[in-house]
Formats: structure tokens, C-alpha cells, sequence
């Protein structure tokens, strides 16, 4: 017995819903998974530009920036914060924490979450939409607010935010001393956004846990959900845990700018701007931190588990085997989210912690290695003797590995805190984790798209201008990341807005300790660069690819053109509202490829088994 | 298509959706407010000044509480209902949860609007004055005859508020506004009706001209001639004209200096500059190293090289401004020349004319003899500072907490730094009613010494305003039996506290009745001030973190009450197509509003009691 | 199913008990509060004071979530769900405590009076 509402205020689904109801303020997961895709990948271009204009800065301090560059920025504010068309301290601090929080807030959590987890989630479980399809919208519409607020800044009298993308206090929390209404600071607007992404994120992952829990289809049992939910689900439970410490700290330090408080203002604060500041003091800076990287912390799986998640659906489906190690792999993100939650104070080694909390904190971070490492490890021997075709999906999915696999091991040694006084906030951190982050996770989402593109579409992505996207992006890639680390150990500081120009030109007698490694390796400066503005025309095959494919690409031969076992191929394509034709039912796992018993090398979830006799999987769960 | 599960649960679960939705909200919140509340820990654990303890008159919270408990037991009384199909009774036990939560948010406006009017002071010394402030009057004068004064006969600010008399006063002889920066619009009125009522005139110090000064005069010339009158007019083109001049400079200076670049790159490539040649020319030295050594002393050159060159394009190699020769590098000709963009304009004021600016305005700190301010939109007063004083016309606290902490850290005796504090050596009133209150505090010590327990440092160090009426009563009964000197203090035997007054019930929510107690009136002057605010989050931590929660709270109220009033009214016809469906929501509904109860059970005791 | 119409009827006589108690329960936490013979520890608020102050609303909070709010017999995914909350809410509390209760002591360590090593910047040697 399936529960059935009687009550039905549906109605609009069963006629044509106009283009308002179905393209803009549409309550369909599909939709608005790809609403939130195009969105996020909007401001993933606006936030890689950024970095393209602080690259330049970089490489050549001393130049102004050249037409190619400058050629986006309206006149009046170019001629506002770039001096003589070079880029100043403001302008930079400016890109660089805009850069930082539109990558991770506005770009890949979206893209992952929002995009890929909407798209993908209902259609993998049978469900006909997200559980609460008008919250589903509603998050998506907030985000969108949140982002324009925060983006919208960039053209007020103060500014976009400066203070990095962590927006520590009392840096961030101080006045602008030349703003009258701190409402209208680029600071504040930024603590705006991110309430509204928090309130976002909060919709869209209650949305997610409760659609996995409660609308499986029949005989979707727990072990046969495919990894992609079972990382939603993980993906789900950090947004909605970890984000409100952040919610609560972005709202002290509104009071902090808007209403004069001090909750994260120290005692004696004193600016050039306005001599000792008329505040209450008495707060605590580090409580800001600590509720930051609460956040922060399970943030960073919160960017990768939707990229690992895609990678281990692309992996069987194109090595025509098994996930290898699925349980394993299951556990193994379950431990995963958990210890997220509790290892974020090893980015505070430099806050003064004794040596308690610091090896309490040490060892979880080195503890929480171990489920990364099932993961990656389960996804590396999944390839083991499988019959793999290289798809645009699978070329991306296989360089995934080793790229994600450098970023995790170059933070093994981040872990450490002896370690990371050394090399904190130094390139080495940036190498690090933009390691995971842009050739690791954005790799993944990549592949995802390659993967789900047929199904989104109907046609196939360009597998030549594929090809022409992937190698210079691997290449760019490594090009830009792999130098940082060399240089952060060489004692390259993550802020300089000159490339370590100007700290090479300090007074002789100031403790320039690295003065040496410095100059060494200062000339790497312009080789990232050049990787930085090459991995952007790389991106212009992929651009093309997507308006080309969708109206021209090659057709799709069935619903199913990868052959792959997830329900998500069983419906229509492109699916309709309410997904699937007929009620789904599975009945079995969800890898089931390469079966000697059958006939095909796969066998779908929702494939009927023949006759009894064919049947070794338990029936589905009656209900 | 039809989402299931949505009115019946499912079977595996037990649950439907919507039930699964809130407590995973509510799981959430719980990390919110944890957060919220361990900032609270943290910051009074923290706090490097006397907490204020147990501050909140106590019975607006109690009353909230009960309210809020109410409300809890009608709405689960209403849900209840619902189960049982009672449409009436759901429809008044829901009334009753709304109704209980508009009331409780009234009360919390009266709190927070009392608050909101009190002022507050942290003098220099630490000493804290509470009370209430004089407003302007428009003859002159902050007198303290508050209640003789017709309303009509207070200054007014542009939306027709009385003008509180704790602004900055300064007699600005001129001002300057920086074109860089958008200036503050309102400020410049009353900047202007200052100047009206005065019949003073504010003009333009010098003439200012946009175009280069030797060229020929056109018609798109911006001239600004000496003795423009001030205007947000003549401002917004002078901005404007600034703001294009700076623009089209900053874009000469980029095209010149991309220019110059590309010819240093063209000459570094051509003479070898950065090369191995050129090293060795330069620093003959290198070559007896070893090639290690070398290596590394040529990338070190390189780099001081490359810094050098940043100097020799630097843009002032070329005489820019104001020069009509065009500058020719690698054949082309820049023929524009600077424009000229002064920065500051600078507009002067026939008589001196009066402004008043809040603290927050100014970001000079206060000198009484300082000759400019800065105002916060990079405006520059020039003139003088009038006297700027804090006038209160009621104090109704005087705390000396801070400043006994302050001595004691560094060991000194507290009474002895209250008796040098500011306030007691030059205010006889104050000293008057300290002595008292000395008093009163060695009767108690006595009293609780007898039980083995002592004052606490808030009985010895804060005069409340129970505690100055009560002194104020006494010195005046005094005199009125023509009494001299100080009158005795005689605390009872089971006195637990220093002597207060007891509050009326109004009292209790609106705080003192000024009509009926007696308050001294004090003039601070603003040399002294350290830090002064309302009774707002910027007083201090305690107040920060009572408004962040209490306020949260009271949003979670109005959400929540918002939402239930929308069950009442707006749900009849789903009660009848499908009543389990509405007892769903009203449960969901109904579980939110526990959780806000639950909220307040923890936030009542530690904001008010602890 | 235990919310059916019966069961409902039963439970609000216990609701209203429970509604009596809370009223209690905070008369009495702010009678620990004001009244001078029910003052624990030493004269005004002190750990006494904050402990029992607590207890007593920990108690309300209890029988609010155990009764209003059902948590008494409720499913087991319902005691996840919010116990992660719970759980994690209580574990950031905790650790954040921890690192503040335990910081470095800078006085431990020192340079022994040796003057820190200063290395010569190359543009010195370059004359810059």
C-alpha cells in the first residue's frame, strides 16, 4: 500500500504550466537543478576572472593591466580602485575574498548541491520530485539573492569585502571608517549574502535528507541507494549542522558593523582611521574563528563528497564492473561526515592552543584521512580489470583521482602542527587545497556533466571538443598548482598582492627570513599566471560544447545511452514533471554490471527479474 | 504527479515528510542557538569588566515566560483538538497561541523600547552614568527644566525628532569635502539650514577649474567661480566633474604607462637585460663562485633588477600635471594632458555656523580644542569645538563597578579610587549620596557578615535607581525638617541588599517614574566620555548578546505566529477535504513553537536572573 | 498508532499537569533568584545560584520535549535526526571550551638571550 493524498493541489502539473511556471519559478527538481548549474557556473566564470585579474598582479606588480583584462571593468570604477590601471592592496583583498567566497559559496557548493544533488538525487531514488518541491524553490531563489547582494557590492562606495573569504573579525568586523551607513558596506553586504546562502542552504538540505529518507521507491532499501545519494544524503546532514555556527557568527558580527556591538571586537582596538574606536570591547575574535571554521571545515566535504559522488556513478558505469568496495565506500562517508564536524581547529594552529586541544584536533585530522583514502582507494581498484571506455565523462572521472589524490596528501603533512605553523598561509595551503578543489572537485563536477548531459538533453556531448577541453585543462591545471607548493615552502605568503615583490624589497635589516627562497622562486610567478589565463581559454571548448551539443550534438539511441544500472536512466528523456512514466520499483543493487547470469553486462535496478529462478536478490520490501 | 507520504507516514519510517522536515530544522536551530549561547559563555567568561548580573527588571520576563508556556500547552490543546476533530476548539485554543504571542511581542517592544530611550555613559575613569538626556532647545540652553519646557520650544531635526543634547557642537568657518568620496546628503542640509537660520553664507573658498588652466575657455567648461553658494547642486557637479576628469586621467596614465612598459620589455629583450651577460657585467664578482652559488646570486640580481625597472616607468618620470606638451614615447604622440582633478573643494562660511553630529559621525577623536574634525564621509569641518557636554537631566545609576575593578587590578583601594573618581570629586551631590550608600554598605556587611556572608561587589560599587531615589528621599526629607548635613542611613536588621525604594507595578516594565522619584541632574563634559551609547548592543556584551538572542527569538515568535495564524485562518476548507493533513501541519506547526518555548525556558533565567 | 483520537484524549490531562508544572518550575527558578532565605551559596549569584538556575531549566526543558513535543514515544528516526543535532551541538560547545580553557603559556619557552638570526634581503647585497 503506497500512501496517497487525497488531497491533491497539484493540479497545474497535468496541463502545460506556461513558461513562467516552468522555466523561471518552477518547483521541479530538474528545473531548478539546472537553474542552480547555470547560475553557479555564471559566477564560477565571474570568480575565475577575478583570480585572472590577481594573477596579473602577481606576475607583473609593476604593470597595469592589460586591455584583455581590463576591458570588463566599467571606467569609473576602474579609474576608482586601479591605480593608473594597476591593480592596488584594496582591489586585490577585494578579488581576492570575493574570489574565494564566490568559488566555494556561490560556485562549487551550488554546482555540486544544488545542481547535480536537485538533478540527480529524486530521479536516482524513483521519487517524482523533491519532497517539498516549493521549499526547493525557494532555496534556489534565495541563493540567488544572497549571490547579487554579495556581488552587487562590488559597485558601492566601499567596495566588496576585503577581508578574505574568512572574513575574520575584528578585521571584517571594524567600521569602514569612510562609510556613513554601515548598512551600505561592501562588509556588511557580504554578511547579508551569506545569512541568505546559510537560510539557502538550510531549505535545500532539509529538502535533500528528507526526499532520501522518506521518498525511496519500492525496494530502494538502504544498500541499494547508489553512492551519489548515499554522499547527498552525508552532503545534506553537514549543510544543515555546520552551517548555523557560521549563521550565528555572521549575525554577531552584523550587530558588530550595523548595531555597534563588540562580540568579536578585543580590548584597546585602535585604527590609523579613527584612533582608539568607540566600542564597548571586551569580545573575542578567536569565538569567531572557532564558529567559522566549524563551518569551514565540513565545507570542504561539502564541496567534494557531490564530485566524489559523481565519479563513483561515471566509474562502473564506464569500466562496465561494479563499484568495488560500495559498503566500504558507504562507511566509509558516513565516518567521513562525522569526523568533519570535529576536526576544524587545525586551521587555528596559529591561534595559540595548547598542546591538549592541538593533538586532540591533530589526530582526528589525521584519522579523517582514513575514510578519504577508502574512498579514493575503492575508486582506484574499481578500474582494476574493468572494461573501460573512455567517455568525455570517464577521461575527466579518471584524472579525478590522482589530481584529488595530490590535494589530499599534500594536506597530510597540514595536519601536523609543528608543520603548520610553517607553512601557514602560505601558497603551499592555497596549492593544497586548490589541489582538491579546482582540478579535483571541479574535475569530478566536469565529468558529471559530460555524464548526465544525454539525459538533460537528449544528445550526446562533442567527444572532439571534449578532448580539447580536458587536456589543457589538466595541463593548466597542474601548471597554476603545482609551483604554489613549491613556493609556499619557499615561504611565499598567500596575500602578497605583488608575488613577493615588494617583500623582496624590504629594508635589508627587517627579518626578511626567506628572502633567499624567495627570490628563487619568484619567477614562477609568471609561469602560473600563464596557466591561470590559459586554463580560461581552455574553457571555451567546453562553452561551445554545451550550447553546440544541446542543439546540434548527436542524438541519443535510448533513454539509456551509457547502459548503466541507476534509476535515473529509467525515466523519459529529457524526464517530465513527476519523472518516471510508471512507478519504479528495484530490486537490486545498484552496480550491477558484468553479471555472468545475464545476458547484457547489465542489469538495470528496475529490470524485472525474469523468473523466480532468476531472482537471488531478496524481494523488495513490501509495503 | 503527487509527492507521497505527505499526509500518511511511511511505513518503513513512521514518519511523513513534513515531520521528518522540522526536526531536522529543528536540529539545526539547535546548533544555532548553540552557537548563539556559547557565545554567550565565552564572552562572560571572557569579559575583562564587571558583567552586568541580574540587571533586567525580573517581572516582564516572568510574565513572558508564563505567556509563553501557555501558549505551548493551547497549542498542543489545538492540534489535540484537531485529532479529535473538534473544529471549534482548534479554533479557539489556536486564537489563544496567536493571541499569546502577540502579546508576548508587545511586551518585548516595551522592554526593548525602554532601553532603546536610556542612556548610558562610560566615563574615562570608568565611572558609569545611567540616565536620561536633555534634548536642544531652540533659544539656547540645555537647561535641566525638562518638565517646564513646552514641546514647541525644542530644535527639531529634518524628520521633526527632537534633538538629543549628546551631539558633537562644532562652529564650522568652512568645509571641504573630498571629491573621492560621495558625500553624506543630509549632512550637508543641515550643514545649509544651519547656515539659513543664522543668515550666514556658505561659498566656494576658491575658483575651481575643471579644464587644464591655460587652455582655451569652451563651452563644456567646468568652472565653479570663487563665492558659489554651497548646494547638494553645485556639489553633485562638482563630483561629477571630478569624477570624469579623474577617470580620464587615470586611463591617459594606464595607456602611457602600458606603453612605456611594453618599450622596457622590447629593450630587455633586445640588450638582454635580465641575462646571464648582464649579470655578470654588473656584478663581476659571480664569477668566482661556484655554479651553485652563482645560480642562486643570479636569481636574487634578477629580482632587484626587475624591482629597478619597476622605477624607471614609474609613471613620475613624466612631468603630468597640468603641462600642455604632448609626451611622445615610441612614436606615439600623448597629446592629452593631466586634467586637472583637485581632490578636496573647499567652501567657507561668512560667520560661523553650528553643526551637531552623533559620536558615530565623527571620526576625529574628541579634543575640545581641536581646530578640524573628520566626518565619516571624508568631509573636514574647520572651526571650533563648542562645549559638547552629556546632560542628563535624570541619572538613575551610577556604577562604579568597572572602575573598582580597574583599581583593584592594579592594586589599589577601590574606595579610595571612587573618592578621586571624577564624578565624586566634582559633583557634591554625587559625593553626597556615595556617602550614603557607604554607609548603607557598611550596615549590610554587618548584617550579612553576621551570616557568615558578604556584600557583593554589585551591593558595594552600583547606586540603581532604586537605590538613588531612595537616597534622594532621604536627603530630602532631611532638609525639608532642616536638617544639616548628611542624614543617618539605618538599614533593618534582616537587610539583604542596600535600601531601595519599592517599584510601582508600571515600574516594572517602563521603568522609573520620573514624575513621582527625585533624580539628580549632571552635566558630564564630553572631555571625560569614553564611551557612551543607549542601552543597545553597543553598551556593552551583555546587552550585545540579550538583543542578538532575545532578538532571534522574537523573530523565531513572529515566524512561528505567522504561521499558526495562518492554520487558523486560512485552513478551513483543508480541514474539511482532508482534516489529517491539517493536524499534520498544526503538529509541525505546533513542535516549532515548542521549541521557541524551549528556547526562551534557558534564555529567561540567563539573561534575567543570572 | 499512538496519536490516534483516544490516545490524544488521554494525554490532555497530562498536558495540562505538564503546563502546571513549567508555571511552577519558573516561579520557583526566579524565586531562587529574588528571595533572600532561598539564596544558595554565598549572598547573590553565584555557581550555587547558576547550577540550580540551570537544573531547573534543563528539567522544563525536558518535560517540554518529552511531552509536548512528544519525544517520549516517537520513531527512531526522530531521535537521530535531532540527536545529531544534539550531538554535535554539545561537541562544538565542548571543544571550543576546551582549546579556550587551554592555551599556550608563553612563558614556557624563550630565547635564552640569544638575539634572533637576521638574514641580509639580496637587495642590500644589490644595493637597492
Amino acid at each position: 500500500m503506497s500512501a496517497t493524498a487525497t488531497h491533491d493541489d497539484h493540479h497545474h502539473d497535468h496541463h502545460d504550466p506556461g513558461f513562467v511556471r516552468k522555466y523561471i519559478f518552477s518547483t521541479d527538481h530538474k528545473m531548478i537543478g539546472l537553474q542552480y548549474g547555470i547560475t553557479a557556473g555564471l559566477f564560477l566564470l565571474f570568480g575565475f576572472f577575478l583570480m585572472i585579474a590577481m594573477r596579473w598582479s602577481i606576475a607583473y606588480p609593476h604593470e597595469p593591466l592589460p586591455e584583455w583584462i581590463a576591458m570588463f571593468f566599467p571606467d569609473g570604477w576602474e579609474a576608482r580602485w586601479l591605480q593608473d590601471g594597476k591593480m592596488t592592496g584594496q582591489a586585490y583583498n577585494m578579488f581576492g575574498a570575493m574570489h574565494g567566497t564566490i568559488m566555494v559559496f556561490l560556485g562549487v557548493v551550488p554546482l555540486g548541491f544544488g545542481a547535480f544533488g536537485n538533478y540527480v538525487t529524486p530521479l536516482q531514488i524513483g521519487a517524482p520530485d523533491m519532497a517539498f518541491p516549493r521549499l526547493n524553490m525557494a532555496s534556489y531563489w534565495v541563493y540567488l539573492a544572497g549571490g547579487l547582494i554579495m556581488c552587487g557590492s562590488f559597485f558601492m562606495e566601499s567596495g566588496a569585502a576585503k577581508s578574505g573569504w574568512t572574513n575574520y573579525s575584528p578585521l571584517a568586523g571594524i567600521n569602514d571608517a569612510q562609510i556613513v551607513n554601515q548598512w551600505l558596506a561592501g562588509q556588511t553586504q557580504w554578511l547579508i549574502g551569506l545569512v541568505l546562502l546559510i537560510t539557502s542552504s538550510l531549505l535545500g538540505s532539509v529538502n535533500f535528507i528528507t526526499t532520501i529518507i522518506n521518498l525511496r521507491a519500492r525496494g530502494m532499501t538502504w544498500m541499494r541507494m547508489p553512492f551519489f545519494v548515499w554522499a547527498m544524503l552525508v552532503t545534506g546532514f553537514l549543510l544543515l549542522l555546520a552551517f548555523p555556527p557560521l549563521e550565528a557568527a555572521g549575525i554577531m558580527q552584523l550587530m558588530d558593523r550595523v548595531a555597534g556591538s563588540s562580540f568579536f571586537m578585543p580590548t584597546g582596538l585602535y585604527t590609523q582611521a579613527e584612533g582608539l574606536l568607540e566600542l564597548s570591547v571586551g569580545g573575542s575574535p578567536l569565538l569567531f574563528q572557532h564558529l567559522f571554521w566549524f563551518l569551514g571545515h565540513p565545507e570542504v566535504y561539502v564541496l567534494l563528497l557531490p564530485a566524489i559522488a559523481c565519479v563513483a556513478e561515471i566509474i562502473p558505469a564506464n569500466t562496465r564492473k561494479p563499484l568495488w568496495g560500495y559498503k566500504a565506500m558507504v562507511y566509509g562517508v558516513l565516518v567521513l561526515g562525522f569526523l568533519s564536524f570535529i576536526v576544524w581547529a587545525h586551521h587555528m594552529y596559529m591561534t595559540g592552543m595548547g598542546p591538549l586541544v592541538s593533538t586532540f584536533f591533530q589526530t582526528t585530522t589525521v584519522l579523517i584521512s582514513i575514510p578519504s583514502v577508502i574512498l579514493l582507494t575503492s575508486l582506484i581498484i574499481s578500474l582494476w580489470q574493468g572494461s573501460i571506455r573512455f567517455t568525455p565523462a570517464m577521461i575527466w572521472a579518471c584524472a579525478f583521482l590522482p589530481m584529488f589524490g595530490i590535494g589530499g596528501l599534500t594536506g597530510l603533512p597540514l595536519a601536523f602542527n609543528l608543520v603548520g605553523l610553517h607553512l601557514h598561509d602560505t601558497y603551499y595551503v592555497i596549492g593544497h587545497f586548490h589541489y582538491v578543489v579546482a582540478p579535483g572537485i571541479l574535475f569530478g563536477l566536469f565529468a558529471g556533466v559530460y555524464h548526465w548531459f544525454p539525459k538533460i538533453t537528449g544528445r550526446y556531448m562533442s567527444r572532439f571538443l571534449s578532448h580539447l577541453h580536458f587536456w589543457p585543462s589538466l595541463i593548466c591545471m597542474n601548471l597554476i598548482f603545482f609551483p604554489m607548493l613549491t613556493q609556499g615552502m619557499a615561504g611565499f605568503h598567500r596575500r602578497w598582492y605583488n608575488g613577493g615583490d615588494a617583500y623582496l624589497a624590504t629594508d635589508p635589516e627587517s627579518a626578511n627570513v626567506f628572502g633567499q627562497t624567495v627570490a628563487e622562486h619568484i619567477d614562477l610567478n609568471i609561469v602560473m599566471s600563464y596557466g591561470a589565463w590559459l586554463m580560461a581559454l581552455a574553457q571555451v571548448p567546453f562553452l561551445i560544447n554545451l550550447v553546440w551539443s544541446k542543439f546540434a550534438g548527436r542524438r541519443i539511441e535510448s533513454d539509456n545511452p551509457w547502459h548503466a544500472t541507476t534509476l535515473e536512466w529509467a525515466t523519459p528523456t529529457p524526464p517530465g514533471h513527476g519523472n518516471f512514466t510508471t512507478e519504479p520499483v528495484v530490486y537490486r543493487g545498484p552496480y550491477e554490471y558484468s553479471r555472468p547470469d545475464h545476458d547484457e553486462d547489465y542489469l538495470p535496478q528496475w529490470t524485472a527479474p525474469k523468473k523466480p529462478a532468476d531472482q537471488p536478490e531478496e524481494t523488495p520490501a513490501a509495503h | 504527479m503527487e509527492i507521497p507520504y505527505v499526509v500518511n507516514p511511511r511505513k518503513d519510517t513512521g514518519l511523513f515528510n513534513s515531520k521528518i522536515a522540522i526536526w531536522l530544522f529543528l536540529a539545526s536551530e539547535v546548533m544555532l542557538f548553540g552557537g548563539l549561547f556559547s557565545g554567550y559563555v565565552f564572552l562572560r567568561i571572557g569579559a575583562d569588566y564587571p558583567w552586568p548580573e541580574r540587571t533586567l527588571p525580573v517581572l516582564p520576563g516572568l510574565i513572558n515566560t508564563f505567556i509563553l508556556i501557555a501558549s505551548s500547552v493551547t497549542v498542543v490543546f489545538a492540534w489535540a483538538s484537531l485529532k479529535m476533530r473538534k473544529w471549534r476548539q482548534f479554533q479557539v485554543f489556536m486564537g489563544a497561541t496567536v493571541l499569546c504571542a502577540l502579546v508576548f511581542m508587545g511586551f518585548k517592544a516595551v522592554e526593548y523600547g525602554v532601553k532603546f530611550k536610556h542612556q548610558a555613559l562610560r566615563m574615562k575613569d570608568f565611572t558609569m552614568v545611567e540616565g536620561h538626556i536633555n534634548y536642544v532647545k531652540e533659544k539656547g540652553g540645555d537647561g535641566h527644566d525638562a518638565h517646564g519646557a513646552e514641546d514647541a520650544d525644542y530644535l527639531r531635526d529634518a524628520d521633526g525628532d527632537k534633538i538629543e543634547a549628546n551631539q558633537h557642537v562644532f562652529a564650522v568657518e568652512s568645509v571641504s569635502f573630498n571629491l573621492a568620496r560621495t558625500y553624506h546628503e543630509p549632512w550637508v542640509e543641515a550643514l545649509l539650514a544651519s547656515a539659513g537660520e543664522k543668515g550666514a553664507a556658505v561659498t566656494l573658498a576658491e575658483t575651481v577649474d575643471f579644464n587644464a588652466p591655460d587652455a582655451e575657455e569652451t563651452d563644456g567648461d567646468l568652472v565653479f567661480e570663487k563665492g558659489t553658494a554651497l548646494g547638494t547642486g553645485v556639489l553633485d557637479e562638482i563630483s561629477g566633474a571630478f569624477a570624469a576628469n579623474y577617470a580620464e586621467n587615470a586611463s591617459w596614465r594606464k595607456r602611457y604607462l602600458r606603453t612605456a612598459w611594453d618599450m622596457k620589455w622590447a629593450d630587455v629583450e633586445e640588450n638582454d637585460l635580465l641575462g646571464e651577460a648582464a649579470f655578470a657585467a654588473d656584478y663581476p664578482k659571480a664569477l668566482e663562485f661556484e655554479a651553485e652559488e652563482k645560480k642562486m646570486a643570479y636569481v636574487r640580481w634578477k629580482a632587484a633588477e626587475r624591482a629597478k625597472m619597476a622605477q624607471d616607468v614609474g609613471i613620475g618620470e613624466v612631468k603630468l600635471s597640468g603641462g600642455t606638451e604632448a609626451v611622445t614615447i615610441d612614436g606615439k604622440t600623448y597629446a592629452e594632458r593631466e586634467l586637472p582633478a583637485p581632490t578636496a573643494v573647499t567652501f567657507t562660511c561668512s560667520e560661523p555656523v553650528v553643526v551637531r553630529h552623533p559620536g558615530h559621525d565623527v571620526i576625529t577623536d574628541y579634543k575640545a580644542d581641536n581646530k578640524t574634525i573628520q566626518l565619516r564621509d571624508g568631509t573636514t569641518l574647520n572651526g571650533s569645538y563648542k562645549p559638547s557636554p552629556m546632560d542628563f537631566h535624570y541619572v538613575d545609576g551610577i556604577d562604579f563597578q568597572h572602575l573598582a575593578m580597574d583599581a583593584e587590578n592594579k592594586n589599589l583601594d577601590p574606595e579610595i579610587a571612587i573618592e578621586n573618581s571624577w564624578l565624586v570629586k566634582n559633583n557634591p551631590l554625587v559625593a553626597d549620596l556615595w556617602s550614603l550608600h557607604r554607609q548603607a554598605v557598611g550596615q549590610l556587611e554587618e548584617i550579612l557578615g553576621r551570616k557568615g556572608k558578604e556584600p557583593t561587589k554589585k551591593d558595594r560599587y552600583r547606586m540603581g535607581w532604586q537605590e538613588i531615589a531612595w537616597y534622594m528621599d532621604l536627603i530630602h526629607e532631611h532638609k525639608e525638617k532642616g536638617g544639616e548635613g548628611l542624614p543617618e542611613v539605618v538599614l533593618p536588621d534582616d537587610a539583604n541588599a542596600p535600601p531601595k525604594v519599592s517599584m510601582g507595578l508600571k515600574e516594572h516594565f517602563m521603568g522609573p517614574n520620573y514624575d513621582k522619584r527625585r533624580f539628580p541632574h549632571l552635566t558630564i563634559p564630553r572631555s571625560e566620555v569614553l564611551l557612551e551609547s543607549k542601552f543597545t548592543p553597543k553598551w556593552n556584551s551583555y546587552y550585545a548578546i540579550y538583543f542578538t538572542i532575545t532578538g532571534l527569538h522574537g523573530l523565531h515568535v513572529v515566524g512561528g505566529a505567522i504561521v499558526l495564524a495562518y492554520y487558523l485562518f486560512c485552513s478551513r476548507k483543508m480541514y474539511l477535504a482532508n482534516p489529517e493533513w491539517l493536524a499534520n501541519r498544526v503538529e509541525v506547526g505546533g513542535l516549532f513553537w515548542h521549541f521557541v518555548d524551549l528556547v526562551w525556558i534557558f534564555a529567561f533565567p540567563i539573561f534575567y536572573l543570572m | 498508532m499512538a496519536d490516534s483520537p483516544e490516545e490524544v484524549r488521554k494525554s490532555l490531562k497530562l498536558y495540562l499537569l505538564i503546563g502546571g508544572a513549567l508555571f511552577v518550575g519558573t516561579v520557583l527558578t526566579v524565586m531562587v533568584a529574588t528571595v533572600p532565605a532561598l539564596d544558595f551559596g554565598g549572598h547573590g549569584f553565584d555557581t550555587a545560584d547558576l547550577v540550580l538556575g540551570l537544573l531547573i531549566a534543563t528539567t522544563k526543558a525536558t518535560l517540554v520535549a518529552a511531552i509536548f513535543m512528544h519525544l517520549n514515544h516517537e520513531k527512531k528516526w526522530v531521535y537521530w535526526l535531532f540527536g545529531f543535532g544534539l550531538f554535535f551541538g554539545a561537541a562544538m560547545v565542548a571543544l571550543i571550551f576546551l582549546a579556550k580553557a587551554d592555551p599556550i603559556h608563553y612563558d614556557d619557552f624563550s630565547t635564552g638571550g640569544q638575539p634572533t638570526t637576521s638574514i641580509t634581503a639580496p637587495a642590500a647585497e644589490f644595493g637597492i
